[in-house]
């Protein structure tokens, strides 16, 4: 059986990184670069960089800051945002990137993506459908326009993977940076009409929302941006909560085993015992 | 250059900001979580963390503060011992450009609290060789102090097995909005690189050129993720749960606490950073230098969004400190072994090409030097966000100096401290 993957999205908007709340509020992280460095140093299994000013701006992706950024990376990295043309996929492919997300491209024209997976292979693309719930269901949402499309995403998952898709990247828009935990019905909706691996993102809160994601749904990996820049460790600490379920990667040397935590996933002390005993080296009274 | 519809930061800010479809800044919206939140269920929130890290045995302290003796110390070390009840250790990280009144104000701190201070003061050749190196490279004089001040809290820890460190306001919050105070950001190594560190670690000053090497940098070296997680190190932060208002705390802290004020070169603020010669000075000269904008310009913002200030008065505050001179160039290069050209050559090296230019005379000339000279074009915008005054008047105290006849012209390396 193949792992769960445990995916940091790092979203990049004007050349920072951003926390991104309901795809419209945008809080300054910092350099993509230290990101990238940190999230890999702390165990991260794959990291997806979206730039979501590029298409919107009409602007190519800023292969130099991608190429400084990936250096620091040593895990697979997927790379968003303003592919339009198959010669801006081998330029991100030079710049460091193993695997391209194709969203809005994909969605004017599916053969961009055959195209791509013909060239690099199907594992190289990673399809990324943003999705709206609306009174009539779910709906495909075009980022661009700010407004849903026709489209039922289970639907358009499955021709896209037609088209050669390997893996689908799936963004509930209506969770973006609210926490209230991932969308179950949506995720099984789109993990039952495809057979290739699908990535949930949008609302995780802490590690415990990506216990329950892999204990409800088959999807393959869990993807989250905002709260993995809130704390010291925050994706060794992660994975030692989702290992106890689930059959993960965790090779860092700090694992977190032995550390508990508390109902929102912070760290709580240790024993005073335990510390005290780290403190000095205990050696017995010697009675004469 | 766009320049916050409320506040008065600009695109140039080198912690980065956002602005939104009104033109307000990542900043200004993060702040007006201090009129929504519940601040008292917030504050519980606090107590119920720090019950957990209480020692039990009476063989440890309970906590870490991080103090320097200016700059809300007393607020924290006030809130920690005397609101939360806790027994902390305090942790210093010696700054070497310390005025008589800082020391002063430590020692006030430490005898007012009866609490135990540890204090690191490296030696001043290696302190004079790492901030040659850090000038050079990043055009910075105050990496040391920032370095030392965030790592050496969390090597205490680590020695010590304190897992809780606390803090006062984390500056991404507080400025520009980087996070929510319901993110509960904690310290980490990250952003301590990143902003803090501006991207230089310790480990990346070793240089032939500067003369550095392993044995200057170990006291600067962030532990070993290994050891934070033996330990269960965690760094929490009191503006998370507490309403930040750094000028009542102060004023709260003079009555109580008897802090004394001073006067500082470059800012109209009197109870930040007085226990430094050059933070408000020649730092921050240096910060205009590179960013475009001074401690000033961070002090304006804080006090407009906090509703003392209009922005009228505070583009004024901000062309009265911006362009002042520093005072203690001279006793900085005295220090340093540096000739005032010297420094201006290494110093230009730093200047932020967005912000200056050479003009025809080789000299160094602002692109823009008035950026305010819109305000009257984007009236109506600038109406539409604008907060209402709580206060009339922004005004800051000056206490009573205790050691009047002193004249605080040196660096203290370590000091007495306390005068009657």
């Amino acid at each position: 059986m193949l792992k769960k993957r445990i995916i940091a999205v790092v979203i990049v908007k004007d050349d920072i990184v951003v926390q991104s709340i309901g795809f419209r509020k945008y809080l300054p992280i910092g350099k993509p670069e230290i990101a990238l460095e940190f999230l890999t140093s702390w165990g991260i299994d794959e990291i997806v960089y979206l730039d979501i000013s590029a298409t919107r701006d009409q602007k190519q992706p800023n292969y130099d800051l991608i190429r400084k950024a990936a250096k620091k990376c040593y895990v697979p990295l997927t790379v968003g945002g303003g592919i339009r043309r198959m010669d801006q996929v081998h330029e991100l492919m030079s710049a460091g990137a193993d695997k391209v997300s194709i969203n809005h491209m994909a969605y004017n024209e599916i053969s961009f993506v055959k195209e791509v997976a013909l060239a690099y292979g199907n594992q190289c693309v990673v399809a990324s459908i943003d999705v709206v719930k609306t009174p009539s269901g779910y709906q495909v949402y075009d980022y661009t326009k700010k407004e849903a499309t026709e489209l039922n995403p289970a639907d358009y998952a499955r021709r896209l993977a037609d088209n050669g898709a390997g893996e689908i990247f799936l963004n509930s828009v209506d969770r973006d940076g609210t926490y209230l935990g991932y969308d179950f019905d949506l995720i099984q909706l789109v993990t039952n009409s495809v057979h290739i691996p699908v990535i949930c993102c949008g609302g995780a809160r802490n590690a415990s929302d990506m216990v329950h994601v892999f204990s409800k749904t088959n999807v393959s990996a869990a993807a989250a941006a905002n709260f993995f820049h809130f704390t010291e460790h925050s994706v060794n600490v992660s994975k030692s909560i989702v290992r106890k379920s689930e059959i993960i990667r965790l090779e860092t040397h700090a694992n977190y085993n032995d550390n508990d935590l508390d109902s929102e996933m912070r760290l709580t002390k240790k024993d005073d015992k335990i510390l005290e005993e780290m403190l000095f080296l205990r050696i017995e009274k010697e009675i004469i | 250059m766009k320049i916050c519809n409320r506040c008065l930061y600009s695109e140039h800010h080198p912690l980065n900001i956002t602005f939104d479809e009104e033109g307000v800044c990542s900043g200004c919206r993060i702040h007006e979580e201090k009129d929504l939140l519940d601040w008292n269920e917030r504050f519980q929130k606090l107590k119920q963390i720090v019950e957990n890290y209480r020692n039990q045995s009476g063989n440890n302290y309970d906590c870490i503060v991080p103090v320097s003796g200016a700059r809300d110390s007393y607020f924290i070390v006030h809130t920690v011992k005397n609101v939360l009840g806790l027994n902390p250790l305090l942790v210093t990280y010696n700054k070497h450009y310390n005025t008589d009144l800082g020391i002063r104000n430590l020692a006030n701190l430490r005898i007012k609290f009866n609490l135990d201070i540890i204090t690191l003061t490296v030696s001043p050749e290696t302190v004079k060789k790492i901030t040659r190196g850090t000038f050079r490279k990043m055009g910075s004089i105050y990496w040391h102090c920032i370095a030392g001040q965030t790592v050496y809290p969390v090597q205490v820890a680590v020695k010590f097995k304190i897992p809780l460190i606390i803090w006062g306001a984390h500056q991404g919050v507080d400025q520009v909005g980087m996070f929510s105070h319901l993110n509960e950001v904690e310290m980490t190594r990250k952003y301590r690189k990143e902003h803090d560190l501006m991207g230089f670690e310790a480990e990346d000053l070793i240089d032939e050129f500067d003369g550095i090497d392993e044995s200057d940098i170990v006291q600067f070296r962030y532990p070993q993720d290994k050891e934070i997680e033996r330990i269960g190190v965690r760094g929490i932060y009191l503006n998370n749960y507490i309403r930040w208002d750094s000028k009542a705390q102060h004023e709260k802290m003079i009555e109580l606490y008897d802090y004394e004020t001073g006067e500082q070169t470059r800012t109209f603020d009197t109870y930040n950073d007085v226990d430094c010669f050059n933070y408000s000075d020649v730092h921050d000269y240096i910060k205009f230098i590179k960013h475009g904008y001074g401690k000033v310009t961070d002090h304006v913002c804080r006090e407009i969004r906090l509703r003392r200030l209009s922005r009228e008065d505070g583009i004024k505050l901000i062309k009265e400190y911006s362009m002042k001179e520093p005072k203690n160039l001279k006793q900085f290069l005295n220090w340093i072994g540096m000739t005032k050209n010297g420094f201006k050559f290494m110093l230009d090296q730093h200047r932020n090409s967005k912000i200056w230019f050479r003009n025809e005379n080789w000299e160094w000339e602002l692109k823009n030097p008035d950026p305010f000279q819109c305000e009257n074009s984007r009236k109506s915008e600038l109406e539409q966000v604008r907060l209402d005054l709580v206060e009339n008047e922004c005004k800051f105290r000056y206490t009573q100096n205790k050691r009047p006849d002193f004249i605080d012209d040196n660096y203290i390396l370590i000091g007495k401290g306390f005068y009657k």
